[in-house]
């Protein structure tokens, strides 16, 4: 009589690739002069396959990445851009300026703004006391000129050197948004007079 | 590699592909290796390398580059006719009942060992067991075991 085939017969048929265990041994990095048949040859020592050392250099990647990121953002706290407050320059040497302003070039690339545009001392001052002369510049002041530095780290306009009264001699800095190349200008901010 | 025979053919059950199934032993064998887990018996541990096999298993079957691939079917023309129509039918199941079917029919674990296995009720793998054996019955009718 003819057995009934089983699925345990099935499955015992099924075979294995002849080189499983050679490449199954080469894997795991085991050394295959120990296996003896029957007996396990696993050993607790694990050599590092290629995609652990994949793994392992991602990982340190990534960690570097982090501290990197983390150093930077400890030096630089918060989002405040670094703005260095304008420096004014004169350029008394140059032949197409007036004295007393300041050449009308692009800023640097630090400069954030630039607000002082004539500089120097007042030769000369009006009946009125409301214009005064720098080199071959009038400037006029009126009621709506700004007196001194403002800001958060300003100190208050009384202790700065800076006075609605203009005297020759003194030494004078302001700022006008007119073409100071015209010659007479409204000044919108004096920051020093002393 | 006392194990590896039953694990590459609870794989292959899961995988129907024996490079596959060969490459989830290497995996097993692997983690074993790593973890070094101890054992109360030689039962508990060849349960734990099984169990192990379906997970990695699992994992390959969910695998993008698995489920986008097509791989050359294995040549199973060595098989007996009979024999070959049987695993054809067990492999058509659902993986749901196949499995519980291998580990009764082939590794003959009880409904009890099987549950534990799969971290499930023994009922449910009652049941998993008879709907199983329903279907193979209305595939290949009564002459297979």
């Amino acid at each position: 009589m003819k057995k009934k085939p089983s699925y345990k017969d099935a499955m015992s048929h099924l075979k294995r690739s002849e080189d499983f265990e050679e490449r199954t041994i080469k894997k795991l990095g085991l050394d295959p002069t120990t296996k003896t048949k029957g007996a396990s040859t696993m050993t607790t020592t694990y050599k590092a396959t290629p995609s652990r050392k994949k793994w392992t250099i991602w990982t340190g990647g990534i960690a570097a990445c982090a501290v990197l990121a983390l150093g930077i953002y400890a030096f630089n706290p918060g989002n405040e851009t670094a703005v260095p407050t304008p420096t004014p320059i004169v350029d008394s040497g140059s032949t197409n300026q007036q004295p007393g302003t300041i050449a009308d070039e692009p800023p640097g690339q630090m400069a954030g703004k630039r607000v002082v545009n004539f500089e120097g001392v007042i030769e000369e001052v009006s009946a009125d006391g409301l214009s005064f002369r720098v080199g071959e510049l009038w400037v006029t002041v009126n009621d709506a000129t700004e007196y001194g530095i403002t800001g958060p780290t300003a100190p208050p306009v009384s202790e700065q050197l800076v006075s609605d009264d203009f005297k020759v001699g003194n030494t004078v800095a302001g700022f006008t948004s007119e073409d100071v190349s015209s010659g007479k200008v409204t000044a919108e901010r004096i920051y020093n007079n002393f | 590699m006392t194990y590896s025979d039953s694990l590459i053919k609870i794989a292959f059950a899961y995988l129907k592909n024996v490079a596959d199934a060969e490459e989830v032993a290497q995996d097993v064998f692997l983690t074993y290796l790593q973890k070094a887990p101890v054992f109360a018996s030689d039962e508990h541990e060849k349960a734990w390398l099984i169990r192990t096999a379906i997970n990695k298993s699992k994992n390959m079957l969910k695998a993008g580059w698995f489920r986008s691939r097509t791989p050359i079917p294995d040549n199973l023309a060595y098989f007996p006719k009979d024999e070959y129509s049987v695993l054809q039918a067990v492999l058509s199941l659902d993986k749901k009942y196949r499995i519980p079917i291998h580990l009764h029919y082939y590794e003959g674990y009880s409904l009890e060992e099987i549950a534990d296995i799969l971290h499930a009720k023994p009922a449910t793998v009652g049941t998993w067991l008879a709907r199983g054996r329903s279907q193979l019955k209305e595939a290949i009718g009564g002459q297979a075991t």
